[in-house]
Order: structure tokens, then sequence, then C-alpha cells
């Protein structure tokens, strides 16, 4: 299945052509929560990353013993337990990156993306195919995430790279004073990604 | 309130279908439809929007006169930095409309009515630059929009610059405010803000106040009789009609009347005073009525405006902001495309499905 | 058919058996630096309210007064010398419901700071309680009888613009947690018969109940 298609493809399909967040859509809960600013969009990015690989690698080496009658519990297993490593490795070793980004490192287990990739790819996939797949489908979902952070923080908080030591303020005190405060709030989370998602699409239309 | 050309213009006749129980029973109706041309109403968006200007204009009379230069300053760059931006956007995007329509000035005067006296000029314009590129032109240009551009921009500055948008000039305060003035012993709180603090025994402006606007407030909200002689005139013209604002209104008051019946005058308005507060009149007969964003048929507008009503009432009664209104219409337009879905009429000499079985 | 089902519950009992080892590993390695962390916060928020210490204790919490619920007390002592008590309090009176403030309250029953914990209050207006300029005020307070008040009721503490009742909340945050040290100030004076250093990751990880609320 789909071994037509060359692995450096199957990395970068999901950097624009098959973004998962922009083109298919998927994983908009935890994108639209946790891209207040660019450091929290990144950590998401990351974790959920992490989790897309070893999942899509696990399930890619079991697809041949799981039986297609429990293949979903059993996804659901090996991603709930990715996922909940993460959690307490980030809740370990960066502890401010997991306070902000709260509920929603739990919340990965059920992100779309994930389950997506393992039901669609994965479960019918070589292991090094599913890994590139997990790869740039990951990476591109951080890099969504990424713009969507960049965009908020900027205009919604008036600082760049907040929650790291590089710090700044692009517009000047002046803004960060008052900024256009909805856009780190759930409304300011729907404009950006509908925005970019036209954009996106008009970006498709032309090339 | 901007007008379409997919909106039925008010004054064109509709031909009431016949009774149900008669198709197909006895009277076979014809329909006659005659060669071109058609009779054509004189209706035409420029000459609509006109009028809504025309009409919003006592109501910013009222506000100058109370708020002086600052009611000015608000009203005249609001106008102009809509126009300005709309421009704009009709060079740059190549959306339908033109300047000469007056929607950008309908919505630029609309825009300041809705933001309080003592707004800064940046404020302004982000409210502007979000109406008519956001709300209006993204979605595609005059007519194509889902939410009302003016209220668009005024919840996006009021969650934004909440401390901006709430600061209320005292009425008498006519005099030019420089940047950077101090505010404090001039400004104070709307009865709404007062009611939502807890603060309700401090309420002095009684209904007279609010039929006159001799309080604090949005620039166009403040006095709600002005506000009823320009919807006098818009429904005499019938630019607009009598569904929405009679179901809004009507609503807010049953709704708010049954909480001060049961909780008490200590802790809610009287209904009275709620219906004359804050900018439900602007909101019911002005924002609500925008032939873009209600619904088109008689039920459906009850329905929109029943429903505006009462998430006013809860936001007001139950909600994080002291005012509820624009929230309420934007929520009731993004609802609209489903009332139109599920209320639309029925083809003409068509039989429901239940109907036809029955025969 | 039983064979299919029996297949089934053993591959699901493989995975889930391998699952729950990795996912025992990976917690055996992270319980300790969560403790920490989590300790280290909570010990970060007593040290920006209270004046320098180098032992931190915990004591009981008296009872609710009103809406406002005090939720832990840290005393802590600098050479033995006692220097004054964290106080974590819950008013619920906030704009958007609870509003949980860490008030510092010094040797000489005055308040020394207050940090804002958590919140639901509108941002922009409410959330300004933890800015510099209001939470600034508080420092060096002394609490009168009567309880600190806004000005608007009569006090001295500037709310902030548009958000009196969140402000009302942390006056009254301030004024439960000085209440609260002022009545057991003679059981705080001394530091408890233990060793230092241990107290402290103790004290703290017991604090941790009412931590993430």
């Amino acid at each position: 299945m789909a071994s037509g298609v060359s692995l450096d493809r199957e990395f970068t399909k999901g950097f624009v052509r098959e973004n998962p967040l922009f083109i298919l859509v998927l994983g908009t809960c935890p994108s639209l929560a946790t891209s207040t600013t660019l450091f929290n969009g990144f950590g998401m990015g990351i974790a959920a990353t992490f989790v897309l690989v070893c999942s899509n690698i696990v399930i890619s080496l079991l697809r041949k013993f799981i039986p297609d009658g429990v293949r979903i519990p059993a996804f659901i297993v090996v991603i709930a337990s990715f996922v909940t490593m993460v959690d307490l490795l980030m809740e370990g070793f960066v502890f401010s990156l997991h306070q902000s980004l709260g509920v929603f490192i739990p919340l990965i287990v059920v992100n779309c993306i994930i389950l997506g990739r393992a039901e669609a790819f994965a479960s019918k996939n070589g292991v090094l195919r599913s890994a590139l797949d997990g790869l740039g489908m990951g990476l591109g979902f951080m890099a969504a995430l990424v713009v969507m952070g960049t965009i908020r923080e900027i205009l919604g908080n008036g600082t760049l790279m907040a929650g790291t030591p590089y710090e700044f303020a692009p517009f000047g005190e002046g803004f960060k004073a008052s900024p256009v405060l909805v856009m780190t709030l759930p409304p300011g989370a729907f404009l950006t990604l509908g925005l970019l998602m036209a954009g996106v699409k008009r970006l498709g239309e032309r090339s | 309130m901007t007008a379409s050309s997919n909106a039925a213009p008010e004054g064109a006749p509709v031909s009431a279908p016949p009774p149900a129980d008669k198709v197909g029973a006895s009277a076979r109706p014809t329909l006659r439809v005659g060669p071109s041309p058609h009779l054509h109403g004189p209706e035409t968006v420029p000459r609509i929007m006109r009028w809504v200007f025309l009409a919003l204009l006592p109501a910013a009379l009222v506000s100058v006169w109370f708020f002086g230069a600052s009611a000015v300053k608000v009203l005249t760059l609001s106008t102009l930095f809509c126009l300005g931006v709309e421009w704009l956007c009709l060079r740059l995007m190549r959306t339908p409309g033109a300047l000469s329509d007056w929607s950008a000035a309908v919505t630029g005067l609309l825009l300041g009515m809705n933001l309080p006296p003592t707004a800064p000029w940046w404020l302004i314009l982000a409210g502007a630059i979000v109406a008519i590129v956001v709300a209006k032109h993204l979605f595609g240009g005059l007519g194509g929009n889902i939410f009302n551009p003016a209220l668009t921009a005024r919840v996006f500055l009021l969650v934004s610059w909440p401390t901006y948008m709430t600061t209320w000039l005292k009425p008498g305060q006519r005099q030019w405010l420089a940047p950077g003035t101090d505010l404090a012993g001039i400004t104070e709180a709307t009865p709404l803000g007062l009611l939502k603090e807890g603060r309700l025994s401090e309420l002095s402006a009684g209904a007279s106040d609010l039929l006159l606007g001799n309080l604090g407030g949005s620039v166009g909200e403040i006095s709600a009789l002005a506000l009823l002689i320009g919807a006098a005139a818009l429904l005499w013209k019938r630019i607009i009609t009598w569904e929405i604002p009679a179901a809004f209104i009507g609503t807010v008051a049953a709704v708010t009347g049954l909480a001060y019946a049961i909780g008490g005058p200590e802790r809610y308005l009287a209904p009275h005073l709620h219906v004359l507060a804050g900018g439900l009149f602007l909101g019911a007969f002005f924002m609500a009525t925008d032939m873009v964003t209600c619904p088109i048929t008689y039920r459906g507008r009850l329905i929109f405006g029943a429903g505006c009503g009462l998430l006013t009432a809860v936001i007001r009664l139950w909600g994080g902001y002291p005012e509820g209104v624009s929230f309420a219409i934007l929520l009731m337009n993004a609802g609209t495309p489903m009332i139109d879905h599920y209320l639309r009429p029925r083809t003409f000499g068509t039989a429901t499905a239940r109907q036809g079985a029955t025969s | 058919m039983i064979r299919l089902m029996g297949r089934y519950v053993l591959v699901l009992g493989a995975i889930c058996l391998v699952a729950a080892a990795a996912l025992a590993a990976v917690f055996e390695v992270t319980k300790d630096p969560i403790a920490a962390s989590r300790a280290a916060v909570e010990r970060q928020a007593i040290q920006t309210v209270l004046p320098a210490f180098d032992q931190v204790g915990t004591a009981p919490a008296p009872a609710a007064t009103g809406g406002t619920r005090l939720l832990a007390l840290y005393p802590a002592w600098s050479s033995g010398q006692f220097v004054g008590a964290a106080v974590k309090v819950v008013d619920a009176g906030g704009y958007g419901g609870d509003v949980t403030i860490m008030v510092g309250v010094d040797a000489n029953l005055k308040v020394h700071a207050i940090r804002l914990l958590s919140h639901k209050e509108t941002p922009g207006l409410g959330s300004k309680l933890g800015e510099p300029k209001f939470a600034g005020q508080f420092s060096g307070l002394e609490v009168p009888a009567a309880g600190l008040r806004v000005v608007k009721d009569g006090g001295s503490v500037q709310a902030i613009t548009g958000a009196t009742i969140s402000s009302r909340c942390a006056a009254r945050a301030a004024t439960a947690a000085v209440q609260a040290v002022r009545e057991r100030a003679a059981e705080l004076a001394a530091p408890p018969a233990v060793e230092p250093g241990a107290a402290p990751a103790a004290a703290v990880a017991a604090g941790q109940g009412g931590a993430h609320g």
C-alpha cells in the first residue's frame, strides 16, 4: 500500500500539502487552546510529535500481530501509554511548560491526528514509512502551532518568546501595555486559525 | 446595517400562499407570470443606507449635546476611518460594493455610536479595520457578511481593551479631552455596570434620564427617545419591520421582569429600566434588523428577536459582562442560516409530504 | 469464535502488560523530579511573599471566615527567629469565582507582599490583580480592626479601574491572612524541634493537597 510514494514525499507531505491542522483540520481543540504563545505552541508540537512518532512505530511493528477486531482499543492503549510518559517526563523536567499546557498534555490521547495516522497509515505501512509519516505530520502540526502561537503572542500579549529567557516586545513597551487581548483568548484562536486556513487554501489554489 | 442584493426588499409584494387545506382539493391555484419587464421597486442599497444614516442622527446629536467635543471626535473619526478602510479594501480586494452605497458610512456611524466617548483614536481605527476588513470584506464584501460588522468590531474592542471600552464620561462633560487627560472624577458607571458590581443602591439615573440620555454610556446608546424617533422613521419607510425589535425588547422585559419579581428590587433592576438602559434600543432597532444578518421570514425574525432578548437578559443578569446586547445579536447572527433553513416557506403550489399522503 | 476471542484477550493483555511495565519505569524515573518541582513552585511562592528565611514549617489552617478560606499556613523562621508566615487564601467572591492568593505576613503582623496564584477573573481587568501596580501597594500595610477595604468602601486600597470586585478579593484575603497569623502569633514564634533542612520539603509536600485547585 502506498509503496509507490517516495520516502521523502512521505516525510514532507505533512508540512503543507497534507498539513494536519490547516488542510486535514485534525487536532483543532489542542491547537486552539495551547497556541497562546510561541513557546506553548512549540512545546505542544514537540509533545505531540514524540507521541506520534512513537505510536506510529509501535503500531506499525504490531500491525500483523493485532487482530482487526480489537485494533482501536490496542491503538488507544499504545497512544495513551506514550502520552502518560510524555506527561510525566514534562512534569519532571520542564515543569513550567507543563503547568502552562495544563490538561492539554493528557488530552493528546484524544488528538485526532494521532489515532488518525495510526488507523490510516501506520496500521497499513512499514516501520520506516510510518516513522517518517509520524515525524512529518508531527512537524507539520508543530509548525502550524508555532505560526499560530507567534501571531497570537505578538498581537495578544505584545511579546515574543515569553516563557523563555529570550523574551522581548516586538512592537515596544507601549503596545505591550495594552495589546489586542482578544487574540490570546478563545475568539482570537478561532480568528487566527480561520484566517490561516483561508490563506493556506488560497496559496494552494494559486500553485 | 448593510443591505444585500439577495435579501428581499421590504416593500416587495409577497403573494400569500392559499390555505394549506385547499391545495389540491377543489380550487386549483394558478400562478401567472407575465413577460418581462417586471415591476421594479424603488428600493436601492444607497437609498436604504441613507435612510438608516439619517435615522441614526437624532441619537448622535443627543450625544453631541451631552458629551460635546468627545462625541464629535468619536463619531467623525469612526465614520472617516471606516470610509478610508472601505476604499482601500475595494481597491485591493476587489470585493463587491462602492463607497457611494453608504454602507461603510453607516457601519462607521454605528461603530462610533457603540464606543464610549473617551475612546482614543487608535481604538477607533482598530475597530474600523475589524469591522470593514475582517467582518465585511473577508466574508465577501457588501451582502456577504455573516456577522454585523459594527458589532463584531465592538465586541473585538470590548474583549481586547476592556478598560478603554468601559470608561464612561459623565453627561455634561463637553470639553475637549486631550490624550492623557486624567479622567478620574469626570467618569461614572452605567446603570448596568452598577447592577453587575452589586452597587444598585448608588443608582441615581431614573427612567426620564434614560429616556433623554442624561447618563454615562456609549456615544449612541444614551437616549432611548432619540433612538425611538429614528426607529419610527425606519419603520415608516419599511426599511425595518417590527418583528425583531418587538420580540427582542419584549423578551428582555419579560425575563428581567420575572427575575425582578422573584429576586426583589435589592438585587435586580426593574424591567422598564432594563429596557431603557444600555444598548438595547440601539441594538434592537438598528443592528439586529440588519438585512444581511437576520432571517428573512416573519416567524424566523420573531425567533431571532426572542433569542437575542433571552441571551441579552441572561448575560445581563448572570453573565460576566454588564451588557449583553452585542454578544446576543452576534450569537443569533450565527444562528440565522439555521433559522432560515428550518423555516423555509413552502414553495407555492406544493403540499407538504403529510398532507399529500392524506389526500 | 472462542479462539478468536481468546486471541483478542491475549493480544490486548500483552499490550497492556508491556505498556504498564513501561509506564511504571517512567514513573519511577520521574517521581522525584516531579515532587521536587512541585515543592519548588510552592516554596518559591512562599519566598516571594516573605522576608528571607531559612526554615519553613506548616501549621493547621483555621476555618473559613465568610467566603474566604485559608488553604495552608506556612510559618517561616530565620536563625530560629520568627520572620512571618505565608498564608494561602482562596476568596470565593471574585468576579469569575475563586481567587487564590498567597499572602505574606511579617512578624509585626503587617502584610509583607501578596502574590496571585490562580484566578478566573476577566482578562485585562480582574487579571491585573497580580500586577505590581496593584499588588505592590499591599507591602507594609497594616490591617485595621475593620479589615482592609478598597477606597470605594471607605478603605485605603486603590482598586483596579473597572475591577472593584476583584480588588475586594485581594483586600479580604490579606485581611483574613493577617487575622489568622495574629490569632496564633504565640504558637508560631518558636520553630518546631526538627533539624533544619528536613522541615521545608516535608512541610511543603504536606501543603500540596490544595495546591492545584
